[in-house]
């Protein structure tokens, strides 16, 4: 597996093998014709019991359950829960402002997204990947092939252009099949309104969205001095001193963070914020594992 | 202006006012550049901050520059030394402005006087005080007008009157102190309700009177300050002394005149004469008899003798005078002296014949001495049908030489003689009786009771009773080897007795014959006449003169003077005493004399080693601007800390 992977460059194989153990399960019912391991809202065949109801015609006999009629005498039906495959979306932010930190914001979202990528092929479900760059997105398709094409897709992704996330989220959500989950890697630097209707939007279709939030500790806590010229990467440039702005600055930006947060518990979307200058598989790690521990708590 | 700086060299220091900004434009010449992301916080925050932080920065920019400045004025020392009195806070206030008008506020400065100069400067340091100001106006001389009085001085509460009470105030130049005045001036300043109350004096320092006790007192009152009237270079010379070697000469006799000239003044004078002139008469110039050329350096002193000859009996003012300067007030003094065609001497009895013989051995000699044998009957006779008994027969007896009192008759005349001004010398020989000797008033001293009355006594008799009776009020003049009185004298009316415990001649003695019988009879005699004849002037006391100061000259030290004008303070009041040494005149006595309208009323000052330092009132504004400078120092570090929190 080692050799197969290092053609790419942000695929790291003792990485992938540290999360293959991990579990990435959707927190919602998935609907889809292909079986898989995730619940359906739908009665399927699979070997966990759902319920009795009454036989009507057209019926499969053999979904009988003969241990009732013997019973009761009455044609009774045995029905089990459905089990399907999901449909798991990545959207990267790759705009230039994700190339800001060493490493980078694009690089640890790249790895974010092979991660899960990597997980949700494992789980034999599908994985998509659409992106705010130029070039085409990479349609849901599961298979170990897909993992391929998805590192090789990242390759070529650079950041650079002004296109917001939000955009791609509305344009590309409704040409996907409806109750799939989304996970969305971006710093989210664009309007807070427009964020907020694309997530909502994305809730409206029916799909589980989980947002990253990325952003660099620097870009929090601004931690300049002394007279400062800031370039930025989508244009613009502004000359002052950082010390007189900083909590002026931080208020801001904890205020946009909060507002995002907000939105994010009110549609129940899962709002991450990472450290990005910690490891990314513990940043990983971390947050499969409490979104599993979340999943049985509620799920028992 | 009257700011001054310690260290004038630390101004250069002020050119660091610009470092902040030059600091703050080479920072915002060299940024960092930083590419980033997050432009849309940066965005929003400088839309809402830019404004608050311009002003903040520019604020911040000034406090900087504001505190290098102020740090930089402190270490330079600045004091302001105004000359004219500061302002007042807001409030009522009295301002009691007190002249002095002695005659040294004579000496003119620029064709003013130094009174005309003071009062200038009291006009123009009103229109420096606030208008609740109230004032009183008062010269030293006030207190002949005032007295305990002290609610007639007149008080104006608005500038306006004040300053035309000002306008016209004039000068008494009148010797009156400032210690006579002190009292209406706590009175005056008790009895003001104003809560803020100031003394001004107006001064050029010349009196005695300017005690620290005295001064210390009036502060407890009032704030003083002493304003001197303009800068001193004085052109003066000084006649401080003036006197005649004897008050009374007979005609023909030689007269001597000391004077002393002392150049009180700041610069050396020209070439100036003393001149002698003699009175002819009441109210009249006189004659010059004398004129001497003289020069006397800044700081010394010159004594001169004057001789002169009168040929005519009377009474003579005698003037010495000298060249005009900036003070002409003590360029001439005058003296009395009494001229007598000669001495008459009554020698009564036969014993006093040897007496007669020492006191005119010749026609020439200025003492005329008769003798009358039979003198009970003769004294009566001449004396008794006058009233004044200091003349007998119309010719004056400027002394009577007797050897006892005869009877009561005698004793009588006598005591009328003596209270009369009369001299009485009583020679004790082998004739002297005890009739009554204790019922005399005048008898120096007495003979005690058990000396049989009527009853011849020997010497021996004579001495041993009477050193026992010298009356209290009576001075031993001569004592013999063993300490026994042999002359005594009692001063009786405004005449004198003269008990001598032995005989004039034999049979007791040869006193006459021996050689200081002679001189000790003249000088007797003599300075009787002059104590007895001279007793006004002898009770005012020394010559009256007047002292000007000498910053430069005068090692020894007089007065330090400030060099220019302004507002001064005396630093230890308590210690300070001008003129310890002179003396008060009663000039009251001397107004007794009929040429009193010769006689200035000038004020005695009479030299002093003491110093009056004056000490140029400042007020030091270097720690003002420490306590700013810390203070915008601590505003900035708050700033600092705080202000980026907007």
């Amino acid at each position: 597996m080692q050799s197969a992977f290092s053609a790419y460059r942000y695929v790291d194989a003792e990485f992938l093998a540290q999360i293959e153990r991990l579990d990435f399960m959707p927190r919602h019912y998935s609907v889809g014709w292909l079986p898989g391991r995730h619940h359906s809202p739908f009665r399927g065949t699979s070997v966990e019991f759902a319920e009795h109801r009454g036989y009507t015609p057209g019926d499969d006999i053999r979904q009988i359950d003969w241990r009732v009629y013997a019973r009761h005498e009455r044609y009774t039906i045995r029905q089990h829960e459905g089990e399907t495959r999901t449909s798991v979306h990545i959207l990267l932010d790759t705009s230039a402002s994700m190339d800001y930190g060493d490493p980078s914001k694009f690089e640890f979202a790249v790895r974010l997204a092979l991660g899960f990528a990597y997980l949700i092929l494992r789980q034999q479900d599908a994985v998509s990947l659409w992106h705010s760059g130029e070039a085409v997105g990479l349609p849901p398709t599961s298979g170990p092939a897909q993992f391929h094409r998805f590192a090789k897709l990242v390759d070529q992704l650079n950041p650079k252009g002004k296109r917001r996330v939000s955009k791609v989220l509305e344009d590309v959500v409704h040409r996907v099949p409806p109750h799939g989950l989304w996970i969305v890697l971006s710093d989210c630097l664009e309007s807070i309104e427009s964020l907020e209707h694309a997530l909502q939007y994305t809730r409206y279709r029916g799909h589980e969205v989980i947002l990253w939030h990325l952003l660099h500790p620097d870009e929090i806590e601004m931690p300049f001095t002394g007279t400062t010229e800031f370039v930025g990467y989508e244009g613009g440039r502004m000359r002052f001193q950082p010390e007189q702005f900083r909590e002026a600055y931080r208020t801001s930006v904890e205020r946009f963070r909060q507002k995002l947060r907000l939105t994010c518990h009110s549609e129940s979307i899962d709002y991450i914020s990472p450290d990005i200058t910690e490891p990314v598989v513990s940043v990983f790690t971390e947050y499969l594992t409490q979104r599993s521990y979340h999943r049985h708590a509620t799920h028992p | 202006m009257s700011l001054h700086f310690q260290h004038s060299w630390l101004l250069f220091g002020l050119i660091g006012v610009a470092l902040p900004w030059l600091f703050r434009w080479l920072q915002t010449r060299n940024p960092h550049y930083v590419r980033w992301a997050a432009m849309q916080f940066l965005e929003q925050t400088i839309i809402r901050e830019a404004a608050r932080v311009r002003k903040q920065n520019r604020w911040r920019l000034f406090i900087r520059m504001a505190i290098i400045g102020f740090m930089v004025l402190a270490l330079a020392g600045p004091v302001w030394a105004p000359r004219r009195l500061p302002l007042l806070g807001p409030g009522e206030q009295y301002v009691l402005l007190l002249f002095d008008d002695s005659y040294s506020m004579r000496v003119q400065d620029a064709d003013r006087t130094q009174f005309e100069i003071a009062k200038q400067q009291a006009l123009r340091w009103m229109d420096q005080q606030p208008s609740q100001t109230h004032y009183g106006i008062l010269t030293f001389s006030d207190i002949m007008r005032l007295g305990e009085h002290t609610a007639s001085a007149a008080t104006y509460t608005d500038t306006k009157s004040a300053r035309n009470a000002l306008r016209q105030l004039q000068p008494s130049f009148r010797a009156d102190t400032f210690a006579e005045i002190l009292p209406v001036l706590q009175n005056l300043l008790r009895t003001r309700p104003e809560p803020v109350k100031q003394v001004c004096v107006f001064t050029d320092g010349q009196r005695r009177s300017w005690s620290g006790a005295k001064l210390s007192s009036l502060s407890q009152e009032a704030s003083i300050r002493l304003i001197l009237p303009t800068r001193r270079q004085i052109d003066n010379l000084s006649l401080v002394r003036f006197e005649s070697s004897r008050r009374v000469y007979a005609v023909g006799e030689p007269a001597s005149f000391t004077c002393e000239v002392a150049n009180t003044g700041t610069m050396d004078h020209e070439q100036t004469w003393l001149k002698l002139v003699i009175g002819s008469g009441e109210h009249e110039v006189g004659e010059t008899v004398a004129s001497i050329p003289m020069e006397v350096p800044t700081g010394e002193r010159k004594t001169i003798h004057l001789p002169y000859q009168f040929q005519q009996p009377g009474f003579y003012p005698v003037t010495a005078t000298l060249g005009s300067d900036d003070l002409s007030v003590d360029n001439e003094r005058y003296t009395l002296v009494e001229i007598v065609p000669y001495f008459r001497v009554l020698c009564v009895g036969p014993s006093t014949r040897y007496v007669a013989l020492a006191l005119s051995p010749d026609d020439s000699s200025p003492i005329r001495a008769e003798l009358a044998d039979d003198v009970p009957q003769s004294l009566s006779n001449l004396i008794e049908n006058r009233k004044d008994s200091t003349f007998v027969d119309g010719i004056r007896y400027d002394a009577v030489v007797i050897t006892r009192p005869w009877d009561m008759t005698d004793a009588r005349i006598l005591t009328d003689y003596l209270r009369g001004g009369g001299i009485l010398l009583v020679f004790l020989g082998p004739e002297f009786s005890v009739p009554f000797d204790q019922e005399l008033e005048w008898i120096p001293a007495g003979l005690g009771a058990p000396i049989e009355e009527s009853r011849t006594l020997n010497e021996a008799e004579i001495q041993r009773s009477w050193e026992l009776l010298i009356q209290p009020d009576s001075q031993i003049l001569l004592a013999d080897s063993q300490d026994k009185p042999l002359v005594v004298r009692r001063d009786y009316g405004q005449g004198s007795v003269f008990y001598v415990g032995t005989s004039a001649g034999p049979p007791w003695n040869h006193w006459h014959i021996q050689p200081d019988f002679l001189p000790w009879l003249h000088r007797t005699l003599r300075d009787a006449w002059e104590r007895n004849r001279s007793r006004p002037i002898w009770e005012i006391g020394g010559t009256p003169a007047v002292r000007m100061p000498d910053p430069s000259t005068s090692p020894s030290g007089l007065l330090e003077w400030p060099e220019e004008p302004g507002i001064y303070s005396i630093p230890s009041i308590g210690t300070i005493i001008l003129n310890p040494d002179a003396r008060e005149m009663d000039l009251r006595a001397f107004n007794l004399v009929w040429f009193w309208q010769y006689w200035p009323e000038v004020e005695a000052f009479a030299s002093s080693d003491d110093q009056l330092s004056f000490v140029r009132q400042t007020y030091a504004l270097w720690p003002w601007l420490w306590v700013l400078t810390m203070s915008l120092a601590c505003y900035e570090v708050w700033i600092s800390r705080t202000g980026s929190s907007g």
